[in-house]
């Protein structure tokens, strides 16, 4: 008995023994009758075999003469494997709106060594699908080793251009197949990609051949030319990897014109200036042109149409000059710069660069709008100055924001270096030397605050001395017409400061 | 009551009279006088002046200076033995440099090239007193002290140079006391003004004072030169009597014919009568000089001693 895969019937040549209601196959002596064996076959392919056993014997009717038995018979049943080939599996539409395409196929072939029917299926409206050999309503078979047709169609009518996908289901009793289909919607007007977009059955019908108008060997952008890429081709200095110069054109077709036409490098000459001097501090033979500097901007390309509009940022850089800004409370002065107008085809303009009061370095940034240009960098100093040496005496009035303050010209720290040890001889005692200039000169702020008190102290001439000196036994009042006579006999003089004040020639 | 009140009202005025800045008026009509002896054992010449403040003056002489430049192509003179009295230290002890050691400390600062000198200061003031230092622009600079001021009305002497220079015309500069302290806001740490300040209140004379005479020496050129210093001293007044000026310079011109003819002898002889007469008609130091004399001291070693060394040379 095989189970759940055979069964079978009381099929005929039999007479019924009606025993309590129920059919008892009875076979008179000499008689035939037959058993049909049914198959299921939604099972696994492969070779089952099974056993039929017959039983026989007289207690169903009462006759001594026959005896009790029964015999066997063997089954064989063999399931083959039910599968088919679908090709191609993908298949791709490209067509014009409302264009009704015909068809393109795929193949099934059955690959079971027995007959067997399909049927198909797709899932979208605009798809649809047929088989090209004879079909039954069961299906549509095929022989085993057999092919056929599948033809399958699709209808743009309706649709907006854009992509579709669909599917072709193609089954036998056991399994599926797919068959993909994407299409691609166009536009209902023809243009020059290959394909029928009107549905006229033409294809690219009207597309103009590709021309170079100005012979710079690149194809006018247009929509019958798809490969068409010089976006001026009236101009033969414009195509796409052209030499951009600054003509006011997108030479090089990038969309950005005259891309780089303001670009260069910036040069300052001098590149060291003195800071601005007040009128009262100015030192012999001063001239304003002290403080300024010529600033050359050097254009990479001729200035485009508009010209180039340069603007300047002066920006100090930090803790330069003798200042340490953070011991300053406001921001640093700077020197100022002019804006320039490079004009068309000039590949060069100039700026001057005026220094404020504040020596330190500066950095001179050139901009047109945003974009830079180019910078350089300046000195603002009072040229030659050098710091006090050692010797008997104190170096005093550092502060946080300023903690080198005994910077002078040679002859100032000379002379300043003489003064002290006239001093020490005569009073056995170490001046204080205050406040002199810094490393670069300039506005000395003493107080952090980029302003005087100090309005002397900016040329390495001046030289503050503490009023008190520190002797063996502790501090003495400076004899003020002492240090007189000594600033005196070395050229300098006093003014009028809350320290004593010596201020010696430049 | 009434009198304490006044009192008080007094001591106010006189508070703020005191704290007002108070700028002296320019130095004028200061007189230097200046007397020369030479030690003709050494051939150094001793340097005297004296310097009187007018009492129309309302400054304070401070400070005193001499030019002591050395002349372009002036002969290198000896320097041996001269000294720096600079003054009392703390210690009340003489501080003392040689001219030597003076110039050799300022040679990197040094303006002009200066003559070898010694200088004394004024002495008997207590400390810091008066001090003589060379400075840096080629003079000699006394300067004195709160307790040395030079005030309206007084003479101060005992200001001394040594030199084996000749005298010569030398421009002196005094300067007055100023309070620095209590000038006006608009001097304060203003270097032009205070300086131009101080420049305006300064006294500039001539006076005489030691020079180098030419290395390259000739009798003719520096006959010449005599001439012109006694044009000088009677310019400056130091020749008071124009006849007198006449003769001298009679006597000059007739020697420098001899010396152009080559004839030295009979021009050391006019030369002798030319010292002879400003011996006459001179005086050799400014404190005891009669009423009589035509030559003031100034002029007296002006001419004496350059025509000394005129002859000596010939």
């Amino acid at each position: 008995m095989m189970a759940g895969a055979m069964t079978y019937y009381n099929e005929g040549g039999f007479e019924c023994a009606n025993i309590s209601g129920y059919c008892i196959p009875l076979l008179k002596p000499g008689g035939v009758g037959w058993v049909r064996v049914i198959f299921y076959t939604n099972i696994e392919p492969g070779t089952y075999n099974g056993t039929i056993t017959v039983r026989y014997g007289p207690w169903i009717v009462s006759d001594e003469c026959m005896e009790r038995g029964s015999f066997t018979e063997k089954a064989t049943l063999t399931i083959f494997p039910a599968d088919f080939d679908a090709s191609p599996s993908t298949l791709a539409f490209q067509a014009g709106k409302s264009c009704r395409v015909e068809h393109q196929s795929s193949t099934i072939t059955n690959l079971a060594p027995c007959g067997q029917a399909f049927t198909m299926q797709d899932d979208q409206p605009w798809l649809s699908q047929s088989a090209r050999w004879p079909c039954g309503w069961w299906g549509c078979p095929l022989g085993a080793g057999e092919s056929g047709e599948v033809w399958v169609n699709v209808s743009t009518y309706g649709l907006s251009p854009g992509n579709y996908s669909g599917t072709i289901y193609v089954k036998n009793k056991s399994m599926t197949k797919e068959v993909n289909v994407n299409l691609t919607v166009t536009s209902s007007e023809e243009v020059c990609d290959g394909i029928d977009n009107n549905c006229n059955g033409q294809i690219d019908e009207g597309c103009d051949v590709c021309e170079d108008k100005d012979g710079d060997g690149h194809y006018a952008i247009s929509p019958r030319c798809p490969q068409g890429d010089d976006c001026n081709d009236s101009d033969a200095k414009v195509y796409p990897g052209a030499p951009e110069v600054c003509d006011g054109k997108d030479n090089n077709c990038n969309k950005v014109p005259d891309e780089g036409c303001c670009e260069g490098s910036v040069s300052v000459y001098p590149s060291e200036v003195w800071p601005f001097m007040p009128e009262a501090q100015r030192p012999s033979g001063y001239s304003e042109d002290w403080t300024k500097s010529t600033i050359t901007i050097s254009l990479t390309k001729p200035a485009p149409p508009g010209g180039c509009d340069i603007n300047f940022e002066v920006e100090p850089v930090t803790d330069s000059g003798g200042h340490i800004d953070n011991g300053h409370t406001v921001i640093r002065p700077k020197g100022t710069v002019n804006s320039v107008t490079i004009p068309i085809n000039a590949i060069e303009g100039k700026a001057e660069y005026r220094s404020s009061e504040v020596s330190g370095e500066e950095r001179i940034i050139a901009k047109v709008g945003e974009k830079k240009v180019g910078e350089a960098t300046i000195k603002v100093r009072v040229p030659g100055l050098y710091p006090m040496p050692g010797g008997d005496y104190r170096l005093t009035g550092q502060r946080t924001a300023h903690p080198d303050n005994h910077y002078g010209t040679y002859y100032t720290v000379v002379n300043t270096h003489a003064v002290a040890e006239d001093f020490y001889r005569q009073f056995n005692a170490t001046l204080g030397i205050n406040d002199m200039s810094l490393e670069w000169g300039g506005l000395f702020d003493i107080y952090g605050n980029w302003s005087p008190p100090h309005s002397s102290h900016r040329k390495g001439t001046s030289v503050d001395i503490d009023r008190n000196a520190q002797g063996p036994n502790g501090y003495i009042p400076v004899d003020r017409n002492s240090i007189e006579k000594i600033c005196r006999k070395y050229s300098g003089h006093l003014i009028p400061e809350p320290t004593i004040h010596c201020e010696f020639p430049q | 009551m009434k009198n304490r009140w006044i009192f008080s009202l007094m001591i106010i005025a006189f508070l703020t009279l005191t704290s007002f800045a108070h700028i002296p008026s320019p130095l004028k009509d200061v007189k230097v006088a200046a007397a020369v002896k030479l030690d003709s054992a050494t051939g150094l010449y001793e340097y005297r002046y004296s310097i009187f403040n007018p009492p129309t003056n309302d400054g304070k002489i401070f400070i005193f200076q001499i030019d002591i430049s050395k002349p372009l192509n002036g002969k290198e003179l000896n320097s041996a033995g001269l000294v720096i009295q600079r003054g009392m230290n703390i210690q009340g002890k003489m501080m003392i440099r040689s001219f030597e050691e003076e110039v050799a400390r300022m040679k990197e600062t040094l303006e002009k090239l200066v003559i070898p000198v010694g200088a004394i200061p004024p002495l008997g003031y207590s400390f810091p007193g008066w001090t003589a230092d060379i400075t840096v622009m080629g003079t000699v600079m006394w300067g004195g002290s709160e307790q040395s001021l030079i005030l309206p009305g007084q003479t101060v002497g005992g200001f001394v140079l040594t030199s084996y220079g000749l005298p010569g015309i030398r421009d002196a500069i005094m300067s007055p006391f100023i309070d620095y302290d209590n000038l006006p806001e608009e001097y304060y740490e203003n270097v032009e003004l205070t300086k131009q300040l101080q420049d305006s209140l300064e006294y500039h004379t001539k006076t005489i004072g030691p020079t180098a005479p030419p290395a390259d020496f000739k009798p003719l050129d520096f006959l010449n030169y005599i001439i012109d210093l006694k044009h000088q001293a009677f310019s400056l007044g130091w020749i008071k009597d124009k006849g007198i000026e006449e003769s001298l310079d009679a006597k000059l011109e007739s020697a420098k014919k001899k010396i152009a003819e080559g004839n030295t002898g009979a021009a050391k002889n006019i030369l002798n009568a030319f010292i002879n007469e400003v011996e006459a008609q001179g005086c050799e130091t400014y404190e005891n000089c009669p009423p009589g004399k035509h030559l003031t001291s100034e002029a007296y070693a002006l001419l004496k001693y350059n025509v000394r060394y005129l002859i000596d040379k010939l």
